[in-house]
């Protein structure tokens, strides 16, 4: 048994489907004049496979609608065709009596080198891109099968030391049960997008590769963390019990969707989706989702060559507001930094990457990607109802600073007889410490408050929930964390203001009670926590919740906070959700 | 043939996105299209040689075009590198 983090729920059982092939092994032997034209023609029927397996993924991507995977196939499909690059092979396979795969796998490693040595971080990521494509020529060229997750046949479990957010995007979910990857924690991309897509995943698993072995039947469990090999029959057979509870609860909860989110006494509350881009508003509208949280736009700036420009984000947020049909949309402005590098914004190194340079403070001092987005995020507001969110507020210095550009950008807008929302709503993340403590002079000025649950819980704790020498200490049932919280909602429902919440927490089904009883108005979570919320509000009273507030402040240790709260859930035969 | 110089304005400068362009753009034409920053001898249908050169915004290159559509070769490389 294997021991992870536990990054997304369920529980899941296939073939072990290792993202790592078998290593060429080059040929360098000298040929004969007789064998040049054979070596040329067994390279032109590499490039035409490769040329063949590219076009597939490319339109199985664009079937799925992930433009930026698209984007990286269409790259490499160009620099498949590339003369310089057949040129170099076809001249060293003539001049020098060498074989196909010799000749190829020079010229690649000749250019990749240029390539590695240019300054220009976007063009040293072209030499990734350089080598993939190498690669799959150099393994057509000696006929080593090249594993493909776009058109899976099997149940199976992805595991890998790292998963890349275009594996993600290319892979077929249909028949993906489940992930397990070397690398990668709570808010890595891989545990994002698997949470998104309701897969089962371990990540910050060592040793996971040397472990599984390709094709062997391996479980994820995706709640506790953990990765069972070596099943036998009987195990498989519990398991697959508990994966059929699983599927029939969440049938079940299927069936309350177009019900209020509504306590028996008469409380009604939102519950928002978190969504990365607008293709998953699909998927918070099959879970019943009343609105979007939390657009992450950083999802826009990743795994591409340089920013999405003005036209193109506008599409993405207009997509959204319109397919959430009038619903609110709640948009992030980006949070680049931290954990989340984007390479061509030439984020330099920090010894403390969160407490550095990231998200509010960037778009302060690069005020020309910030008045991009916020145009865009302008414009799209005349197609939906959409509400924008600054996060890493620290101050109310920032906040008027952030409100202070936007002011200005709507008045170019104006200028320009461009339509957008004017009654558009600012708001903050809460998810600095000082915010939340501050909570009651920046209510003042903000028209609605978020709060950033995973942040705010790392910062009051002082906490990396990524180094595991201290993520035991990492809880957001901490009772500071929980005070904080509570400081955060009572300051806002005091001025009349909204407050919602889009961290972690807010789809936990052990805090619901509690951020219910807080006077919490809106959830945000992974769209398929939605359902699990609704059943919990739909069976406690706001009357009961409050006291339960209460009851859990006077706690003092999370263990016992989480505790009390477990057996809240099972007094009312709400357990299963924990699951 | 016509050999032109002229301005790089893409943000970008000749990265990945607009390499990508101009390759597909000399697949339209007849004419043989190269460029280089102070002679013009690199193929521009070479996505990975215009990108190897890792010319930014602002920066000058040497255009030329040879062939029976040189006149809208040239141009339409002209829109293509000096728009912003």
């Amino acid at each position: 048994m294997l021991k992870g983090i536990a990054a997304s729920p369920g529980i899941g059982i296939g073939k072990v489907y290792k993202l790592a092939d078998e290593e060429p092994v080059i040929d360098r032997s000298v040929i004969g004049e007789a064998a040049v034209e054979h070596e040329i023609a067994r390279l032109e029927t590499a490039v035409a496979q490769s040329k063949r397996q590219l076009e597939v993924l490319l339109q199985n991507v664009l079937r799925s609608g992930s433009k930026d995977a698209a984007d990286i196939l269409e790259a490499h499909l160009m620099i498949l065709e590339d003369p310089m690059l057949q040129d170099n092979t076809v001249s060293g396979i003539r001049d020098r009596k060498i074989k196909a795969e010799n000749a190829f796998s020079t010229a690649v490693d000749g250019l990749t080198a240029v390539f590695e040595q240019i300054e220009d971080p976007y063009l040293r990521e072209r030499a990734a891109d350089l080598k993939d494509v190498g690669s799959r020529v150099l393994k057509n060229l000696l006929g080593i099968p090249i594993k493909d997750v776009s058109s899976l046949e099997e149940a199976v479990i992805l595991v890998a030391e790292d998963i890349t957010p275009s594996q993600m995007a290319a892979a077929d979910k249909r028949y993906v049960k489940g992930i397990v990857a070397e690398k990668g924690g709570l808010t890595s991309h891989t545990a994002i997008l698997a949470r998104m897509h309701e897969i089962p995943a371990v990540l910050g698993c060592n040793n996971a590769m040397a472990a599984m072995q390709h094709g062997e039947i391996a479980a994820v469990d995706g709640t506790q963390g953990i990765v069972e090999i070596q099943l036998q029959e009987d195990r498989i057979a519990v398991l697959e019990e508990a994966i059929r509870r699983q599927a029939e609860a969440k049938t079940a909860l299927l069936k309350i969707k177009n019900d209020p989110s509504e306590t028996p006494d008469g409380h009604r509350i939102e519950l928002f989706a978190n969504i990365g881009k607008p293709e998953d508003v699909a998927i918070a509208l099959e879970n019943g989702a009343e609105g979007v949280g939390l657009f992450r736009t950083e999802f826009l700036f990743m795994d591409r060559s340089s920013e999405p420009g003005e036209e193109e984000q506008f599409q993405s947020y207009r997509q959204a507001a319109e397919g959430m049909a009038g619903k609110t949309v709640i948009i992030r402005t980006l949070d680049a930094g931290g954990d989340k590098d984007i390479p061509y914004l030439g984020l330099p190194k920090e010894e403390n990457p969160f407490l550095g340079w990231r998200a509010i403070r960037i778009c302060l001092d690069r005020t020309d990607l910030f008045r991009t987005q916020l145009r865009a995020i302008l414009r799209a507001s005349a197609y939906g109802s959409i509400w924008i969110m600054y996060p890493m507020i620290a101050s109310l210095k920032e906040l008027r600073k952030a409100n202070d550009v936007l002011g200005e950008v709507k008045n170019q807008l104006e200028l320009e007889g461009i339509p957008y929302d004017k009654g558009i709503k600012a708001g903050i993340m809460v998810e600095i410490p000082s915010a939340a403590v501050m909570a009651d002079q920046l209510i003042r000025e903000a028209d609605f408050f978020s709060i950033g649950t995973n942040d705010l819980t790392q910062y009051a704790l002082a906490v990396d929930r990524g180094n595991g020498k201290v993520s035991h200490l990492y809880d957001s049932f901490h009772p500071a964390v929980l005070r904080l919280i509570q400081n955060t909602i009572s300051a806002a429902r005091k001025e009349g203001k909204t407050v919602g919440m889009c961290g972690e927490l807010a789809g936990s089904p052990l805090a619901a009670v509690l951020l219910l009883g807080m006077g919490l108005e809106e959830f945000s979570m992974s769209p398929s926590a939605i359902l699990k919320i609704k059943k919990i509000v739909r069976s406690i009273d706001l009357a009961y919740a409050r006291a339960v507030v209460q009851k859990v402040m006077a706690l003092e240790e999370p263990e016992e906070i989480k505790a009390y709260l477990g057996r809240i859930l099972k007094d009312l035969k709400l357990d299963y959700l924990l699951e | 043939m016509i050999t032109e110089t002229m301005t790089v304005n893409r943000a970008e400068g000749l990265h990945a996105r607009p390499a990508g362009e101009l390759v597909q753009l000399c697949k339209k034409f007849q004419s043989e299209i190269k460029m280089g920053k102070t002679a013009a001898n690199i193929p521009a249908r070479s996505i990975l040689a215009i990108m190897a050169m890792g010319i930014g915004r602002g920066e000058k290159v040497v255009v030329s075009t040879e062939g029976a559509d040189e006149r809208q070769a040239m141009d339409a490389v002209k829109v293509l590198l000096e728009k912003e």
